[in-house]
């Protein structure tokens, strides 16, 4: 049984997916396998180009003749279902070789498209306004002269290390132009010379799935996702809307933790079972906004219905203790209560704030403390 | 007490007959959800012929379908671990394990399977990817093998 050759037996429609799932080098090197593999690639709807694999190796084509080539054979009619393209040596290829492949990419109903590229490249127009696009993610270039966005397929916009947009309605023009989003992240985008930008003239009714950071957007916006990622500067005051969907939050707060207003965001979020906040604020909430648990305290449904983890990283002050010690004692279905304590507290601090937090009586008889 | 739990009977090749949740099958294959829906398997006496799957390679597919219904809460990591650990078989059990879930349409693990033989042969070169394969003879001529090695010799 060990000896016989049974995978260059399937099917050439498996063989293909197969090698959709590979580099394209490593697909145009099947062609030397053997005589069954020999035009397999050929009929592959999936394109990867990433020059890394040919910068060291001195008797390689070089990438762009691979590329060209690659794109040339397609057949007018053949799609490209995924499309991804690294290229981070400028040696590699001109700026108008990038503009060529896209478009091509772009022209054979390119469904998924993925684009890490230097800063100096720029996101070809085409690539905002193609009809069958599903799916885009970009890393590192510049998206620079909008005029019309119009992504009417578009489900999965990933905007990942320091994409660089030269102006902030760009952005707005991009997020407008989705209508149908529904995975939206946008990670450390390179920053604009002063504050993140406020980002709000889009509308997304489908959003599901929302991780955002660098940038301020409204959280109202993300009224319809069951799950949020934000990055705030404290927690936002009473929102306009329910958020009928959410099940999983994430805050990352940088200015200063008023834990009260949390709690007002908290009755704003029904059905909410996780809920994670990193505080890397040093500021201390004011007398006005202190935050001390008595039996008087609004709790909030999720709170005592739904929540069953909470995560709370970086605390340090008396209120962040004191909002861990509310959740443990209303939080009726509680099964893990995760506390990080800020790095800078001295092991002394740490073990009094474990003290505390371990002698605070649970609502939830199956919640575990996990502490760090 | 709710009703007992619904059971539908699959028919490997060599006519051993395995007994499984209906709820199990019908999440993860495709094909076998529309059997249901559209009530061409009938309870009482329907057995699903799956004449290309053998017995091995069926008992596989149902418990990885039966593992992925009871456990898809689990995290991530856990899940993974145990696929890691359900694909390793040699190629001859991938190529089984694929034709069988290419038949019955079970995406996922079409996908896994997918991702495993890419890891098998991304960045290898020929002469490795033919070993692992066991592709003892390529078809080509003493010429063609000849031309190929010089015109690509970085590929082997």
């Amino acid at each position: 049984m060990g000896g016989i050759d049974r995978i260059s037996t399937l099917p050439d429609v498996l063989l293909c997916h197969i090698l959709s799932y590979v580099p394209s080098k490593t697909a145009v090197a099947t062609s030397v396998l053997s005589n069954r593999w020999r035009n397999i690639w050929h009929s592959v709807p999936a394109i990867d180009l990433d020059d890394s694999l040919y910068l060291h190796i001195g008797d390689y084509h070089p990438f762009a003749n691979v590329a060209y080539a690659l794109m040339l054979r397609l057949h007018a009619t053949q799609p490209i279902l995924t499309f991804r393209l690294k290229c981070q040596s400028s040696l590699s290829c001109f700026p108008w070789d990038l503009n060529l492949w896209i478009d091509t990419a772009i022209q054979h109903c390119v469904e998924t498209m993925e684009l890490s590229l230097p800063l100096t490249a720029k996101l070809p127009s085409t690539a905002l306004t193609s009809t069958k696009l599903v799916s885009l993610t970009l890393r590192g270039l510049t998206v620079d002269n909008v005029r019309s966005v119009s992504l009417p397929a578009l489900k999965f916009l990933h905007l990942i290390d320091e994409v660089r947009f030269t102006e902030s309605r760009y952005l707005e023009m991009l997020l407008s132009g989705c209508p149908i989003l529904e995975d939206l992240r946008i990670g450390q985008l390179e920053v604009w010379f002063s504050q993140p930008p406020f980002v709000t003239e889009f509308n997304l009714p489908n959003l599901v799935k929302a991780d955002v950071m660098s940038v301020w957007i409204p959280i109202a916006k993300f009224y319809n996702v069951n799950f949020l990622s934000i990055c705030v500067a404290e927690f936002p005051t009473t929102p306009e809307c329910t958020f009928h969907n959410l099940i999983r939050m994430q805050l990352l707060v940088t200015r200063s933790c008023k834990w009260h207003l949390l709690v007002g965001l908290l009755k704003y979020c029904p059905k909410l079972q996780f809920l994670s906040v990193v505080v890397n604020a040093t500021v201390t909430s004011t007398i006005a906004s202190e935050f001390v648990y008595s039996s008087k305290l609004f709790i909030p449904q999720c709170v005592s219905m739904r929540l069953s983890e909470c995560v709370l990283e970086g605390l340090w002050s008396s209120q962040d203790i004191q909002f861990a010690s509310y959740v443990m004692l209303t939080a009726r279905v509680l099964r893990r209560m995760v506390i990080r304590s800020a790095s800078f507290l001295n092991i002394d601090t740490k073990f009094k704030m474990l003290r505390y937090l371990s002698l605070v009586s649970r609502s939830s008889t199956s919640c575990s403390l996990i502490f760090a | 007490m709710g009703s007992p739990v619904k059971k539908i009977m699959l028919c490997s090749s060599e006519k051993e007959i395995f007994s499984v949740e209906e709820q199990v099958m019908v999440q993860h294959s495709v094909i076998i959800n529309n059997m249901i829906e559209d009530g061409s398997y009938n309870h009482e006496e329907s057995k699903i012929p799956l004449d290309c799957v053998d017995s091995k390679t069926l008992k596989k597919v149902i418990d990885y379908c039966t593992h992925h219904t009871h456990h898809h809460n689990d995290n991530q990591e856990d899940l993974e671990a145990w696929d890691a650990q359900f694909l390793n078989v040699d190629s001859n059990g991938l190529y089984d394990l694929l034709m069988a879930a290419n038949y019955l349409e079970i995406r996922n693990l079409l996908d896994l399977i997918y991702g495993t033989i890419k890891n098998m042969i991304k960045g290898k070169k020929i002469d490795e990817i033919r070993r692992i394969f066991n592709i003892k003879d390529h078809g080509f001529t003493p010429e063609e093998e000849e031309q190929n090695r010089k015109e690509y010799p970085h590929f082997y």
